[in-house]
């Protein structure tokens, strides 16, 4: 029983893995996100930690990749930027993509006003010019007694509310095909509820999509970070992210290039390799796209 | 006439007797390389084609038919290897270029596809695509292009060709598109048409038409026709010789008389013996032949056939047989035992000999209902109509009209009976079965179900508890399954939303499975893992665990191939009788519905035209609609198909947004022509209300059955037991 019932996973996973490029994103991004999570033990420095006798030092065997205008080591704070960005990554990608299967799936199911309704919202929100209002809101509350802990869960739930409305375009149309399908209808006439028969019906069936949808989310999610916190509307100090090194650190770009180099190469190592694990994926679900070649 | 003149020099019909051949395809082997390996589809293929010949190629899905017309087209994929000989006129085609190809394709050898809506530009008037088709291999001035467009559209029948050749293809029907597609075949007088399942996708009084033109294009052009199809009926009303294809191979050809009537291969026999006939005894059941179709990705070592052949010993499993000629002068069969076969005339009968006949059954099971709860009413329908809305424009909607698709319709269903409905496509046998399954109140009329007014369902309780009595079957099998579940979860699903006890869902699942006659190892399975028929059980079965009392079967066996269908209308059969289930079967293939059904209602855009018992109507069609249908529907029987007279309504069917007023026929019924013309204004005029019809049986309506061992057609007994009453809505049934 257990046999047959992998068959199709197994097909997955030897589609999946004859991509070589997908393979080495995925070893790349295991190797990072281990990385993020084991930091505080790989440096003897914390991230917040300020050696006096280093300022502004290039790379040293004390200091791996140097030290910042204030004495923070460099390699502490990678370690620590990379697993703020990973996280808020991940949650917004998982956010926005649950809000965006939901509110599609639900959409094109029920059909009528509901739809109509959550359509001009999502128009709506398109249109909004988001970076400027995250920037705005982001900022105002860094600003506030509140700010420091609380103001990366908020630009979180920015990032996500500004961030589900294309995969939720995507959803509802799928949503709209698979209802076509009769196991659907023979699901309503079992007696089965609308809920019920979105996310027992419905939802596995586009599953494939949803989670190509989710790791793109994730690139998106920390690169619209990173563009936010260049312009110094991201993470504020003394919490770091990628995107807030990158910042400060591509000021001094000419003469202090380890500042840059470090974060610089990581995140586009990230970037890379989730993108590469997204192609490999929707290639292994979808083995008659184009990009996955002959046979 | 001149037309057909201008179309092909009168010299060419005397060529018609010289029997060149232009057409030589020897060896031919198609591979497909794909993921799970090479797929090995038509293997050792050969067979000649001479000029003015039809020959039709028959076989289920996936018995490589239309990979061999792509291979004589040139027009396989990429990942297709082609091996052996195409010759036309003495030319070798495989490996031939692309542009070599070119230069014949459309003129040589043309092409009719099966998808009519797939198979023209949809940005281009039919006009240019026909001029486009003409002048690609003929200089001719634009003029004398269009002009010849102009009659070739004539020539295939479209009313009006000088007007309609500005048609975009979207204003045109399923059938007048490939009427079109015709045209463009015969535009430069091909030697070859090949014409791949042209009808299947058309209504049968589509079909009818649709095969007339097809036939008189090749007539008028002397080409020969090599016509791909599963429709047995189809062969024996068109083909003069034909092949039968399993698993890639021939297995038997030959003239369609000797094919039909004395057929040597046990598959063919098979075929042949699964599909209900109008005139045999209905409760005998269908022979069905056991098993699915080999995969061509092993090629078998024996026959390919042996694993679902009665007469298989071991000497099928030595080695693939091959084709021997049998008789004289020119019939093949590839079976080992065609001797035997021959010498004890051998039929389907005592090959694939029904387990059960109804009546077997009958004697042997104890119906779950008592039998006093019999003509209890089951469903009762009183001038349903179900009307919908036509919105245009996106902000501001407004109403621009209404579609009539259940425009009044009364009907009524027994315990333990079967109702068959019956109509083409767009008739609204589909929003019927919905409007009854939606449980909710129809635009007007009263839906009762076992006695409940739908329409006074106030708790959703008592829906709920309506709903467990009533399930339906879908047409598509591998649409109505959800990819992502086990036939398990599947099976068990329905037991699940009404909360039965967890642990004997377990035990009812299995239940249910052998019922419909799969063993445990299919549980943990997928949907794709299932072949048409498993998964069409695995439907049924599911169907059945709430342990309905109505069964709506929504065209259950119309996607499946002809020789799974036979297992499935058996089972069914089976089923009712065992359980005391009541059918509303819907369906467009008359002789099944005839074979399956008690009484049947004839379905007219929205409305029902005639009703009675199957005895009944069969024999004494009242309604000129009813007569068109069954002489339309084909039969698999060469001799009486060719014979008969054909009755074939006129053009198409309206919309039913615009239904026509009076009589909804009026506008195709072929006997209006005889009425005079005040009966006539009554057609258009007056729309006509169900009244009994005339008692009086036609016998020549009758149809008799060939039998093989005495070799003529013979009269069947049909015992007469017209109960129930035979009402059609015509005015003039007396007198048509």
């Amino acid at each position: 029983m257990v046999e047959t019932q992998t068959k199709p996973k197994r097909l997955l996973l030897a589609r999946f893995l004859r991509n070589k490029t997908a393979v080495v994103g995925l070893i790349i991004i295991v190797t990072l996100i281990v990385i993020a999570l084991i930091g505080p033990w790989l440096s003897p420095f914390a991230y917040n930690d300020v050696d006096r006798q280093a300022y502004l030092k290039p790379p040293s065997w004390q200091h791996p990749m140097g030290t910042t205008q204030s004495g923070r080591d460099m390699w502490a704070l990678t370690l620590h930027g990379l697993r703020k960005s990973l996280v808020i990554g991940l949650v917004v990608a998982i956010l926005s993509t649950s809000i965006a299967a939901i509110v599609g799936a639900f959409a094109a199911y029920y059909g009528g006003w509901f739809e109509r309704f959550s359509l001009w919202i999502i128009d709506l929100l398109l249109v909004i010019p988001s970076f400027l209002l995250i920037a705005l809101v982001a900022s105002n509350s860094a600003g506030s007694a509140s700010g420091g802990a609380s103001s990366w869960w908020l630009l979180v739930l920015l990032l996500t509310l500004f961030g589900w409305m294309l995969s939720a375009r995507v959803v509802r149309s799928l949503t709209l095909s698979v209802k076509q399908n009769e196991y659907i209808t023979a699901a309503r006439y079992m007696g089965l509820s609308g809920p019920k028969i979105i996310v027992r019906h419905i939802l596995p069936n586009i599953a494939s999509l949803l989670i190509i949808d989710a790791t793109l989310n994730v690139s998106g999610a920390i690169l619209a970070e990173t563009s936010l916190a260049y312009f110094g509307f991201g993470v504020q100090p003394p919490d770091t992210s990628l995107g807030t090194l990158l910042g400060d650190g591509a000021r001094q770009l000419s003469s202090f290039p380890w500042l840059f180099a470090g974060p610089a190469t990581i995140i586009v190592l990230l970037i890379l390799s989730v993108n590469a694990v997204g192609d490999g994926l929707r290639d292994a679900f979808d083995p008659g796209s184009k990009a996955s070649g002959k046979g | 006439m001149h037309l057909i003149q201008a179309l092909k020099p009168p010299a060419k019909a005397e060529e018609r007797i010289v029997t060149t051949t232009i057409l030589d395809v020897q060896n031919l082997h198609v591979r497909y390389a794909n993921e799970a390996g090479s797929l090995h589809a038509v293997r050792d293929v050969s067979f000649s084609l001479r000029a003015g010949e039809t020959l039709a190629l028959v076989g289920e899905s996936g018995s490589g038919k239309s990979a061999t017309a792509l291979a004589i087209m040139g027009l396989q994929p990429d990942s297709a290897k082609v091996d052996g000989s195409i010759r036309l006129y003495g030319e070798q085609l495989v490996g031939a270029t692309d542009i070599a190809l070119s230069t014949l394709r459309g003129k040589t050898m043309a092409m009719v596809f099966q998808d009519p809506l797939s198979a023209m530009t949809p940005v281009y008037t039919v006009g240019e695509q026909l001029v486009e088709s003409i002048q690609v291999h003929q200089t001719s001035s634009p003029q004398s292009a269009r002009q010849r467009a102009v009659e070739l559209l004539d020539l295939v029948g479209i009313p009006e060709p000088h007007q309609r050749i500005n048609a975009y293809p979207h204003e045109f029907s399923g059938g007048m598109r490939q009427r079109v597609l015709i045209a463009m075949a015969i535009a430069n007088n091909p030697d070859v048409i090949i014409a791949d399942e042209p009808t299947t996708a058309l209504d049968v009084t589509i079909q009818a038409q649709v095969l007339d033109v097809l036939q008189k294009a090749c007539e008028q052009t002397n080409a020969a026709l090599l016509l791909i199809t599963h429709d047995l009926g189809v062969v024996a009303r068109v083909a003069e010789k034909a092949m039968v294809m399993y698993a890639g191979k021939i297995v038997e050809q030959g003239n369609v008389n000797a094919l039909f009537y004395d057929s040597q291969m046990p598959y063919t026999m098979g075929l042949l013996g699964s599909l209900p006939r109008v005139g045999t005894d209905k409760s005998v059941a269908l022979s069905a032949i056991e098993g699915n179709p080999p995969s061509l990705l092993t090629p078998p070592t024996g026959c390919a056939f042996a694993e679902r052949c009665p007469l298989v010993d071991a000497a099928c499993r030595q080695q693939e047989p091959s084709l021997t000629k049998v008789t004289e002068p020119d019939h093949w069969s590839a079976c080992v035992h065609h001797q035997i076969i021959k010498r004890d005339s051998i039929t389907h009968a005592d090959l694939f000999q029904p387990k059960l006949t109804t009546e077997s059954i009958a004697t042997k099971a104890s119906p779950v209902n008592p039998p006093d709860s019999q003509h209890a009413k089951v469903l009762e329908m009183s001038a349903v109509k179900k009307h919908y809305p036509l919105f245009k424009g996106g902000v501001f909607r407004r109403r621009v009209g209404t579609v009539y698709a259940v425009d009044g319709i009364d009907l009524t269903l027994y315990q333990g009976e079967t109702l068959g409905l019956v109509g083409e496509s767009g008739c609204g046998k589909s929003t019927t079965t919905l409007s009854i399954l939606d449980l909710e109140p129809p635009t007007h009329g009263t839906i009762k179900l076992f006695g409940e007014n739908v329409n006074q369902l106030d708790s959703q309780q008592k829906r709920l508890a309506l709903r467990r009595k009533l399930q339906i079957v879908f047409q598509d099998p591998m649409s109505s399954l959800d990819p992502r579940m086990s036939v398990f979860d599947l099976v068990a699903e329905p037991l699940r939303v009404f909360n039965d006890n967890p642990d004997t869902v377990d035990n009812r699942v299995n239940e249910l499975l052998q019922l419909v006659g799969l063993d445990a190892s299919y549980l943990a399975r997928f949907a794709q893992q299932l072949s048409g028929g498993q998964s069409q059980r695995v439907c049924i079965a599911r169907a059945l665990a709430l342990e309905p009392q109505l069964l709506i079967l929504d065209e259950p066996v119309s996607a499946l191939d002809v020789s799974i269908r036979a297992g499935i209308v058996n089972l069914l059969q089976e089923l009712k009788l065992t359980l005391g289930l009541s059918y509303l079967f819907v369906a467009h293939d008359l002789a099944l519905v005839r074979h399956i059904a008690d009484r049947v209602a004839v379905m007219y855009l929205g409305r029902i035209v005639e009703t009675g018992t199957v005895e009944a109507v069969y024999e004494n069609p009242t309604h000129p609609y009813t007569q068109c249908l069954l002489s339309a529907m084909p039969i698999a029987d060469p001799k009486l198909e060719r014979s008969r007279a054909r009755q074939i309504p006129l053009g198409e069917l309206p919309s039913p947004a615009s239904p026509p007023q009076g009589c909804h026929f009026h506008t195709r019924c072929p006997k209006k022509i005889g009425l005079s013309s005040e009966q006539q204004r009554m057609c258009v005029e007056v729309s006509p209300s169900l009244k009994p019809a005339a008692s009086m049986p036609m016998s020549q309506q009758q149809m008799p059955v060939y039998d093989k061992r005495t070799g003529s057609h013979a009269k069947s007994e049909t015992t007469k037991t017209t109960t129930g009453v035979h009402t059609a809505a015509c005015h003039f049934s007396d007198f048509v």
